[in-house]
């Protein structure tokens, strides 16, 4: 559906983006590469994820794109305009729900809106809020409070939020690594749905190989430290994903191919 | 299920020797409040009868029920202990209130500024280890001797709770919420007043009731050190005149004039952090 390898109308673009921290211990400096040379790009309505071990840099690579850290090199850019800080085209989303403890589930999800543009457009846009939370089969939860949500449904109150102003890219930053794993697939099924109904572009980091394939139109395999791009992996999946295809061959070829870039590749390590 | 079936009688048995709770532990508190509180007045009775102590150093429990009884009669029936007990609670709560407002503000700028932190802290710290009680005679010299002297005592005593929760309180907002926020865009006072405040709830009441018990001891510092018409006054005169039922009684109703500002405070945290289960 989607042709991955153009590059003529890429939305997001990174282009040789490092990150490296100075860390001094004992006298000498220490430089730490957690992003090294990172290029891809993505189109409008792909969704790509990227997957490592823990402290492969697939969360600072995130955070750069979000705005809230600086790459030490390298460029960023939205539709060809370079990205400096958060922008409102981009949403994104923690492990951890996120929610304020003193405000509804409604009052949450307007949140970016209150902080963007005050709160008379917050109420504005109360309607919106109420179709994201049915949609989200939230919607007699609005005036709850977030205490009063199972992990899985706080989570999806945090996907509203991000969702409410409508940004052009989402970035999902370990999004369901909380939930059990029940909650954890139904949370993937769901969000692909959400995802497909608007055509968004994603990006989501994860360490679960399952769910890097499921949500994603490309996977990028990230080796640690330095934390770089070692493989872009096109899944050939058809839309929308259901959770029988997990266990079927094609998905397992894809979780094979994954786990030896991660891992190495067995008793077949051995001869390197 | 099935393990239910299998257990051992044996095990069953001595679960329920270990259950067994001892005579202390299946009284009511209430009761043993009591008959605690019985040994000792008893305790103190017979000391006093049989020691030969003075009436005047220390007085028996009939004595002290006689003055605590006058004096809660006095208090009831307008008397000069009702309108020292008004005195006192005025300069308290506004001892309190200023305490407040001062924590409150010197809070925020060292808990939201770099300057503050770096700059303002060092000296709040410092203020804090001063013997502040030792200030008293100083502020009857500024301020007189009518209440004003007694409510910046108070103040003075109690502003340094508020203030050090609030900062703590302020620095304490969660890692990921302070990313959302800055992913928002949200400019310092958003974060300020939509975040790190309500965040910070919680810590600031905690040094508001502080500020509540240790401003009742400042007015009454102040009172020793300033005369005037307070409760502190009347307990100064009176240990004076050696009557020490009375000042055991006058001491009880600052105590409860305390528990009643803490409880005051209480209600309102009850009000402004429901949110936290």
């Amino acid at each position: 559906m989607h042709d991955v390898r153009s590059d003529g109308d890429a939305i997001l673009r990174l282009d040789n983006v490092n990150k490296h921290y100075r860390r001094a211990r004992s006298g000498q400096a220490d430089i730490i590469h957690a992003a090294k040379d990172v290029s891809f790009e993505l189109e409008r309505g792909q969704m790509a994820s990227l997957v490592g071990a823990s402290g492969c840099g697939k969360s600072t690579v995130l955070k750069m794109i979000a705005g809230l850290i600086p790459p030490t090199g390298g460029e960023i850019t939205l539709r060809g305009e370079a990205l400096t800080g958060p922008n409102e085209h981009i949403g994104i989303m923690f492990q951890q729900p996120t929610l304020l403890p003193w405000r509804s589930v409604m009052e949450n999800v307007l949140l970016p809106i209150e902080i963007r543009e005050g709160r008379k457009a917050a109420n504005a846009a109360r309607e919106r809020a109420t179709q994201l939370l049915e949609m989200a089969g939230l919607a007699e939860f609005a005036s709850a409070v977030p205490s009063e949500l199972s992990g899985g449904m706080a989570q999806r109150a945090a996907i509203c939020r991000m969702l409410v102003t409508q940004p052009e890219i989402l970035l999902l930053d370990e999004p369901f690594g909380a939930l059990d794993e029940f909650t954890r697939e139904q949370m993937n099924v769901e969000f692909e749905r959400i995802c497909r109904s608007r055509e968004a572009t994603a990006i989501i980091v994860t360490h679960s190989i399952q769910e890097a394939i499921f949500l994603a139109d490309s996977v990028f395999v990230m080796s640690p430290r330095p934390g770089r791009i070692v493989k872009r992996i096109d899944i050939d999946l058809p839309r929308p994903r259901t959770p029988d295809m997990i266990t079927g061959n094609r998905f397992n070829e894809y979780v094979r191919e994954i786990h030896d870039l991660l891992f190495g590749s067995g008793e077949g390590a051995s001869h390197d | 299920m099935t393990d239910q079936q299998t257990v051992d009688p044996e095990v069953l048995i001595a679960l329920a020797e270990n259950e067994r709770k001892t005579l202390i532990e299946r009284t009511p508190q209430w009761l043993l409040v009591l008959l605690f509180g019985a040994a000792v007045v008893t305790v103190w009775h017979l000391a006093v009868t049989y020691s030969g102590i003075s009436q005047l150093v220390l007085p028996g429990p009939y004595q002290v029920l006689q003055d605590l009884i006058f004096t809660l009669n006095n208090l009831f029936t307008g008397g000069y202990v009702a309108h020292a007990t008004w005195i006192t609670l005025v300069e308290v709560v506004f001892g309190f209130l200023l305490a407040s407002a001062i924590g409150l503000t010197l809070g925020m700028i060292i808990g939201a500024t770099t300057f503050g932190r770096k700059a303002i802290m060092p000296y709040v710290v410092a203020i804090n280890t001063m013997p502040k009680v030792a200030f008293a005679p100083l502020f009857v010299a500024w301020f007189g001797f009518g209440i004003e002297s007694k409510i910046m005592m108070a103040a003075f005593i109690s502003f340094f709770p508020v203030t050090i929760n609030t900062a703590a309180g302020l620095a304490a907002t969660d890692s990921n919420m302070s990313m959302l926020f800055k992913s928002l865009e949200a400019n310092r006072w958003q974060t300020l007043i939509k975040l790190q405040m309500p965040y910070a709830t919680p810590y600031i009441f905690a040094g508001l009731k502080l500020a509540a018990v240790w401003s009742v001891i400042g007015v009454v510092v102040g009172e020793y050190m300033g005369g005037g018409e307070g409760l502190g006054e009347l307990v100064r005169v009176a240990a004076s005149q050696l009557r020490v039922g009375r000042v055991f009684a006058q001491i009880l109703l600052l105590s409860l004039m305390g528990l009643s500002v803490f409880g005051f405070v209480t209600l309102l945290e009850r009000y402004f952090v429901r949110w936290r289960r």
